[in-house]
């Protein structure tokens, strides 16, 4: 479907004895935000682990821009075009911010120059340009979430996967998030996030997908989903929201 | 092409003047022994940084790589009069490949584990040398021959000869790790060193980098070897495949500054200083040169983390600390 740029078909991830995802359904349209909310431990983060490639599946495809990538390993998937984020921010601390997203750059090119100007242009549009030369191990935690989203950025992906971008921030910090993601999105980029904080999810996404002990509780747009008994009775527990 | 300025040339040429001049102002044997020692140790730290410094996997068996080289270029010479200047090169590809076979097998590992296989590998290489009669076994190999000419096959009569020939293996080894550090290749390895996981989700397939990391090491490593043997013309696995080889070669890295360009140069100069010195002024003294050396290694493992070549930065953070803080008004 030339229209869908992800298309997930019973992702199942199994850890010996522990079922992680179950029968995960669901597809993401070309240059949509689809929010990805359930309670901790519902199996957000190793759904995305199974979308980058960090570790396979145990049943269930995944196909991405037409093409299976079930089986491939998550440098082979970002060659591909999916970015990612992790929850914990994995700046290359030994490098400075520059450098890290140089690395995101060098991902298709071989040319130091042409990586150095997209990287350039990456951290502008991220605005990291004030921190550019500064080691990344003295960033703060904003500023680390923003760096990875700019390395993630800087690989040119069609598919962005973002994992609680928003946990640790300020009032004015989320807002500037916001603002870069609708701007990334804007570009035409896709993006699957992860996040507990529902009015980010109800202002950002165009459909939300709800996980909840492995299965999917319910897909729709951020007004169905949120008005759904059952995500309701599991998730949202009586209007209790993160502030 | 940078142009280079002409505080640059100055310098290169100051350099040059004083690598021409060195073995001449010290004109001893001895002398010239260490300035050589000092450039196959700065050869075989250069190597290992590869994969110990910019990969950040500690390879405690590159003694093997040494080896090979050393007796890559004794064999070819016994079993085809082959000249010297032609089987180091053989002994760089066949060390790659070895590298090759080792690295796909033990690359998979990290850390501690990965030291101790390494170590391992090469204590079985070294068992294989000692029982294989068709390379000389424990005896050793030999290749001294006042018959064969001299610059064909590598055995200068001059020591000199040696001190130059290999300063210009040295140089030329040290440009092309200054401008390798400023490729791809190299910022792969340390965003694989820092974060592996980050780095394979920005699209590095680390598995590859660090086996061609490791690869390159074996080969440069294996150069040394080659040197080494043609300066000494004599080795045997009891002198060039032990664990203290390897070691050295990790401390000579470690000392100047691990995953930097000039750092395995100058912990080269500084241990080989140290150790020649020590072996020869204090070993009467039974094992005391080795005390000493050791000492000195905990000192600046403990003190120095970073390594030799980061005492001038950090001179200059604590003289610009201590302006700072002069500056600002008591509070």
């Amino acid at each position: 479907m030339s229209n869908y740029i992800l298309q997930v078909n019973d992702a199942t991830k199994k850890f010996s004895g522990l079922m992680a995802n179950e029968g995960i359904t669901f597809d993401v349209g070309v240059g949509e935000i689809l929010g990805l909310v359930g309670p901790n431990g519902a199996g957000k983060t190793t759904l995305f682990n199974s979308l980058s490639g960090v570790h396979q599946l145990t049943r269930g495809t995944i196909t991405f821009d037409g093409q299976d990538i079930t089986k491939l390993s998550s440098h082979q998937i970002c060659k591909l075009g999916i970015g990612r984020t992790f929850q914990i921010p994995q700046a290359i601390v030994t490098l400075s911010v520059e450098e890290n997203v140089l690395i995101g750059a060098l991902c298709h090119t071989n040319n130091m120059k042409v990586a150095r100007k997209h990287a350039h242009e990456t951290i502008e549009f991220c605005g990291l340009a004030a921190l550019a030369d500064k080691p990344a191990a003295i960033l703060n935690v904003a500023q680390k979430k923003r760096l990875e989203i700019a390395r993630a950025y800087a690989t040119d992906p069609k598919l962005l996967l973002l994992d609680e971008t928003m946990a640790g921030l300020t009032a004015t910090e989320r807002v500037e998030s916001i603002q870069l993601i609708r701007e990334i999105n804007n570009q035409g980029v896709s993006i699957v996030m992860i996040e507990h904080n529902m009015d980010v999810v109800m202002s950002v996404s165009n459909r939300v997908l709800v996980l909840d002990a492995g299965k999917v509780l319910a897909l729709g747009s951020p007004e169905e989903v949120t008005s759904n008994e059952a995500v309701i009775n599991a998730y949202l527990g009586g209007g209790k929201k993160d502030a | 092409m940078k142009k280079l300025s002409y505080k640059k040339l100055l310098l290169c040429a100051g350099i040059l003047v004083i690598l021409i001049v060195l073995p001449l102002i010290f004109n001893t044997a001895f002398s010239h022994h260490i300035m050589t020692m000092m450039c196959i140790w700065a050869l075989l730290g250069m190597g290992w940084n590869f994969i110990g410094g910019y990969a950040g996997q500690i390879s405690n068996g590159h003694a093997i790589y040494y080896a090979f080289g050393a007796y890559t270029n004794a064999m070819l010479l016994q079993w085809f009069n082959l000249s010297p200047w032609i089987a180091m090169w053989i002994g760089c590809l066949l060390s790659a490949g070895i590298a090759f076979l080792i690295g796909k097998g033990l690359l998979r590992f990290r850390g501690h584990v990965f030291a101790i296989a390494t170590m391992a590998v090469a204590e079985c290489v070294r068992l294989i040398f000692i029982n294989t009669k068709a390379i000389g076994g424990a005896t050793g190999v030999y290749i001294f021959n006042a018959e064969l000419d001299p610059a064909l096959y590598m055995q200068f009569t001059d020591t000199k000869t040696y001190v130059y020939l290999y300063m210009a293996f040295v140089v030329a080894v040290l440009l092309f790790v200054r401008w390798l550090n400023t490729t791809k290749f190299c910022y792969y390895l340390r965003a694989i060193n820092g974060n592996e996981t980050a780095a394979e989700s920005a699209g590095i397939n680390a598995a590859n980098y660090k086996l061609w990391a490791y690869m390159l090491s074996a080969a440069i490593v294996s150069l040394a070897g080659s040197l080494y043997m043609q300066f000494m013309r004599y080795t045997d696995p009891s002198m060039i495949l032990t664990s203290n080889i390897s070691m050295m070669i990790v401390l000579v890295t470690v000392m100047g500054g691990v995953g930097t360009v000039y750092g395995p140069l100058i912990g080269a100069i500084v241990l080989t200083y140290i150790s020649e010195y020590t072996r020869v002024y204090l070993s009467h003294y039974n094992g005391l040169d080795m005390v000493i050396y050791g000492v000195l290694v905990i000192l600046i493992v403990l003190f120095i983390p970073d390594g030799l070549i980061s005492i001038p930065g950090r001179i200059r953070k604590h003289r610009e600390h201590k302006a700072a803080v002069k500056e600002a008004p008591a509070k």
